[in-house]
């Protein structure tokens, strides 16, 4: 049975400059907000909370959205469910070792051709040599890129490679998949074809969590919406009302810089 | 637990997964992050070997460089250091033991050698696999371990089709280089992890390796015969683990079982070399996703 439980996950980015003293000194680095910093006792900065308490909880049949402006901490969480960043305080239990699709340019031996990354990813995962070739043939045909898997991998365009990543990560019949955005890199004819192979998955009662600004992918795909704000948990909810409330506060909040700026 | 690389099974439950501060600091972390990585084997053969491919792509001698080049560096080293006499059948066989005595330690300094460099480099190196796929880390140690194998093997090689056509003499003891090269290589792992960890938090680990590699490569009898020399010059070449772990792998292999020195050297060194990884480990391992 398929769940995720992850509660009160705190992330603190170390910032390092090197082996010699703080270069950022006192100074927040500008556009930061000031009270995700994380200073020493002499107000030197150490670090930069990235995120503060979020969680989530999944059972079957959830997909999750992440929602957030640029920054907020949404691809920090992902990797934090994905087993990638280990967090500073809380805890993850899935009732698997989640499938990731966080980063298009990760993950891919770029000189070595389609096939051969076919295997490496698998291997990765976990799978043996004979149950990557029973699918390779699968992933060969929906990631759609004929002749361009004898290439090396690093010569096709980035939505080859997300084509090819995503037939790889679902060729398996994950329990538990964590996207990021990049899914849109796409065309439409390839989005569709996604979106079909993650309604199967999803009809197979596995759990999604999808990080995303695309309202459209969102309401299609998602039954849950968490709303990530500094760092923060700001709403969560069915992903209609937290959206309009998501976007409510950004045509709000986009005027305030300007008004900040007029006040000094 | 804290390893998350799982081998799947056909029919099996999937195993839960728990991830943590707690699951990956500590020394328990990193013991259990080599044992996860020790699980995932063809993991990294499959990508120790596909490294090897990605640096003689597209080359059309390939890893006949890598012959090319052990030949060459041998072959100038005796000529020169023999003083070109080649005259009589005395100074024939001289030159002859003088080759194995370079060829092999040339060879396994190269080996150790390069776990070295590469330990430096062996968590930075993978910051792309590091950032997308959560495998155990010392999967990146076994890898580098695994590739600088290959050289090494296809130079042994070399030696053996040498010492084949001059007829040297192979004696039972021989076979102990073949623990030697197993020592070397457990120690490659440790090597990789310690100066992985270390070189991630420090980036000037790795030009502080490649300059103290240069005197080891002249604090190391493969250049000149160890029994040859005499004072300070002997002093150093004593003290330096390199010597000993050369000499497992190449007193054999020339007809005499290493010294009680030099197994002692190699055993503390061991200890020493371990320790040090896992606890650098322990210390670093929950951070070396921000650091690399």
């Amino acid at each position: 049975m398929a769940y995720i439980k992850a509660r009160d996950i705190r992330v603190r980015f170390p910032v390092l400059r090197g082996a010699g003293p703080n270069s950022y000194g006192h100074e927040a680095p500008r556009g930061l907000d000031d009270s995700r910093l994380i200073r020493n006792a002499s107000g030197a900065i150490t670090g930069v909370q990235a995120l503060d308490g979020v969680g989530l909880e999944a059972a079957k049949g959830d997909r999750w959205a992440l929602i957030g402006r640029n920054g907020s901490g949404k691809s920090t969480f992902l990797q934090v469910l994905a087993g990638l960043l280990p967090p500073d305080e809380g805890v993850v239990e899935m009732s698997s070792p989640p499938t990731n699709l966080i980063n298009i340019n990760l993950g891919m031996e770029l000189e070595a051709d389609g096939r051969r990354n076919i295997l490496l990813r698998g291997l990765a995962a976990g799978w043996s040599k004979r149950e990557i070739l029973a699918r390779q043939s699968e992933i060969e045909d929906f990631s759609g890129l004929g002749p361009f898997l004898d290439m090396p991998v690093g010569t096709l365009s980035a939505g080859m490679r997300m084509r090819l990543n995503f037939a790889i990560a679902t060729a398996f019949d994950p329990e538990i998949l964590l996207l990021d955005e990049w899914l849109s890199a796409g065309d439409v004819e390839f989005q569709k074809r996604a979106a079909e192979r993650m309604d199967r998955f999803v009809s197979a009662a596995g759990i999604v969590v999808l990080a995303s600004h695309g309202r459209s992918l969102i309401e299609r795909v998602c039954n849950r919406c968490l709303w990530i704000d500094a760092g923060k948990v700001r709403l969560m909810g069915d992903p209609k009302s937290v959206l309009n409330a998501y976007e409510r506060a950004m045509v709000a909040e986009a005027t305030v810089p300007n008004e900040r700026t007029a006040a000094q | 637990m804290s390893v998350i690389w799982k081998e799947h099974s056909a029919g099996a439950a999937p195993e839960p997964f728990v991830f943590s501060a707690r699951s990956h600091a500590g020394v328990a972390g990193m013991i259990a992050d080599i044992a996860g990585g020790l699980r995932a084997a063809r993991v990294w053969r499959a990508f120790a070997w596909e490294e090897t491919k990605r640096r003689y792509r597209r080359s059309a001698l390939g890893l006949l460089w890598i012959v090319i080049g052990y030949v060459a560096f041998v072959g100038a080293i005796v000529l020169f250091f023999n003083n070109f006499n080649l005259s009589s059948s005395d100074q024939i066989r001289s030159a002859e033991h003088f080759a194995s005595y370079v060829g092999l330690g040339y060879a396994a300094f190269s080996l150790i050698s390069s776990n070295i460099q590469d330990g430096a480099v062996a968590f930075t190196g993978s910051a792309a696999w590091i950032k997308s796929v959560s495998l155990p880390y010392s999967v990146y140690a076994f890898k580098n371990v695994t590739r600088t194998l290959t050289p090494f093997a296809l130079q042994v090689a070399s030696w053996l089709v040498f010492a084949l056509a001059i007829g040297h003499e192979f004696k039972p003891v021989a076979l102990i280089s073949l623990a030697g090269v197993a020592i070397i290589a457990l120690n490659g792992v440790a090597m990789q992890i310690f100066f992985g960890f270390v070189g991630a938090r420090f980036r000037d680990l790795e030009h502080m390796l490649s300059t103290i590699l240069r005197v080891l490569l002249f604090m190391t009898p493969i250049l000149y015969v160890y029994d040859a020399t005499t004072g300070f010059a002997r002093t150093l070449a004593t003290a330096n683990p390199v010597t000993h772990f050369v000499e497992i792998f190449r007193a054999p292999l020339m007809g005499a079982a290493p010294t009680a020195l030099s197994w002692t050297m190699v055993a503390a060194s061991t200890v020493v070399l371990w320790g040090a990884a896992i606890l650098a480990g322990a210390l670093l391992r929950r951070r070396l996703p921000y650091l690399v």
